[in-house]
């Protein structure tokens, strides 16, 4: 019998659908969306009012593009990625996917596979577990300020996340019909684990690779953002919605 | 020292009644009416300055430009979280109605995922 490799198999429009929220990425999103055609057949990309072009650019490059008419923040952008593929595409698991590079295609597809394969309802990339490779060329400053995220997290969700602002997520249909982003910046991810405790959805911790290039860290959040984080977190606690 | 700890009682539960006050008729009306309320006490304060400092004594607070005071800090805080509160629902009406018009859009242009349910 001939030992052939399998090649990775290309996740189907009726079990996948990767989120993209684009934001003045013209330089990369070309690269980074063929890499992701390679591995998923419905990609569908959400331009937040660019202004480089970037939503014509997806759209040539095969891509599902939902257009704002303003740009509204990231977390804006992946709620509307979200509530066009629960009702547009007949996928099993929703992946979001970040639009600089930083995420490996392959990574996406572990994520796709836990969820699909029933692992839990929602798979969490991070940079931190023990498995996963040394983030060696992180900036000091952000591996600081994420080590305070994930503290932080912990004591509003109550959630032992240990990656807790990366953007690579699979969510399974059931969970994302759960899911009510309001948090139109950065402060989303935080919302999502929250949403997650609350509605006590099952999850599980994927090690994922962060490539740190010169641009994506040129475009990456400032350590600053982290203030705004913490405040829209606290804030959301003093005008809970019923 | 009683009497302080009343007014704060008292302060803090105008806050809080102020602070849950939303959009609704009712709750306008009730809102237009404390700031008419307001602005009568403060004529009152204008036009009889000792009385401002009878009641600033009676409650035990010392002057009645502490009280003016006191109270203008509380109707300050008050307008800061209404505002705040107000801000943030248009907001989340803007983020609803952008997300329409994007969807609507790819609706009107036929975007084409694979496998895509039909309507």
């Amino acid at each position: 019998m001939q030992d052939t490799a399998v090649p990775p198999r290309r996740l189907p429009a009726t079990e996948a659908t990767v989120i993209v929220p684009v934001y003045n990425e013209a330089t990369v999103l070309g690269e980074v969306l063929a890499d992701l055609h390679a591995v998923f057949e419905t990609v569908v990309c959400v331009d937040d009012a660019s202004r480089d072009g970037s939503a014509a650019l997806a759209e040539a490059c095969g891509a599902v593009v939902l257009r704002h008419p303003v740009n509204l923040g990231q977390g804006a952008a992946l709620q509307t990625g979200l509530t066009y593929a629960l009702e547009h595409t007949p996928a099993r698991v929703f992946l979001t996917f970040d639009a600089d590079g930083q995420h490996d295609p392959q990574d996406a597809r572990a994520l796709a596979e836990a969820v699909l394969s029933g692992r839990a309802d929602v798979a969490l990339g991070s940079r931190f577990l023990a498995a996963a490779p040394a983030a060696s060329d992180m900036p000091r400053l952000r591996r600081l300020l994420l080590r305070g995220g994930v503290v932080f997290t912990r004591l509003t969700t109550r959630l032992a996340v240990t990656d807790t602002h990366n953007g690579l997520r699979a969510v399974s249909r059931d969970a994302a019909r759960l899911l009510d982003i309001r948090q139109r910046g950065m402060a989303h991810a935080s919302e999502l684990l929250r949403l997650i405790a609350v509605h006590r959805i099952s999850y599980v911790e994927v090690p994922v690779h962060v490539r740190y290039t010169e641009y994506s860290l040129h475009k990456g959040q400032s350590g600053l953002n982290a203030v705004n984080v913490v405040a829209d977190v606290l804030l959301h606690g003093v005008f809970r919605r019923s | 020292m009683t009497i302080k700890l009343l007014l704060l009682a008292a302060f803090a539960l105008l806050a809080l009644l102020g602070a849950r006050l939303g959009e609704s008729p009712r709750d306008m009306a009730l809102k237009r009416l404390a700031v008419l309320g307001l602005f009568l006490a403060s004529s009152v304060a204008v036009l009889f300055p000792d009385a401002v400092t009878t009641v600033g004594q009676w409650v035990g607070v010392g002057r009645g430009t502490d009280l003016v005071l006191y109270l203008f800090v509380v109707v300050s805080v008050l307008v800061w979280l209404g505002t705040y509160k107000r801000m943030t629902r248009l907001d989340e009406q803007l983020t609803q109605l952008a997300r329409a018009q994007a969807l609507l859009r790819a609706e009107a242009t036929r975007q084409h995922a694979p496998g895509r349910m039909e309507e």
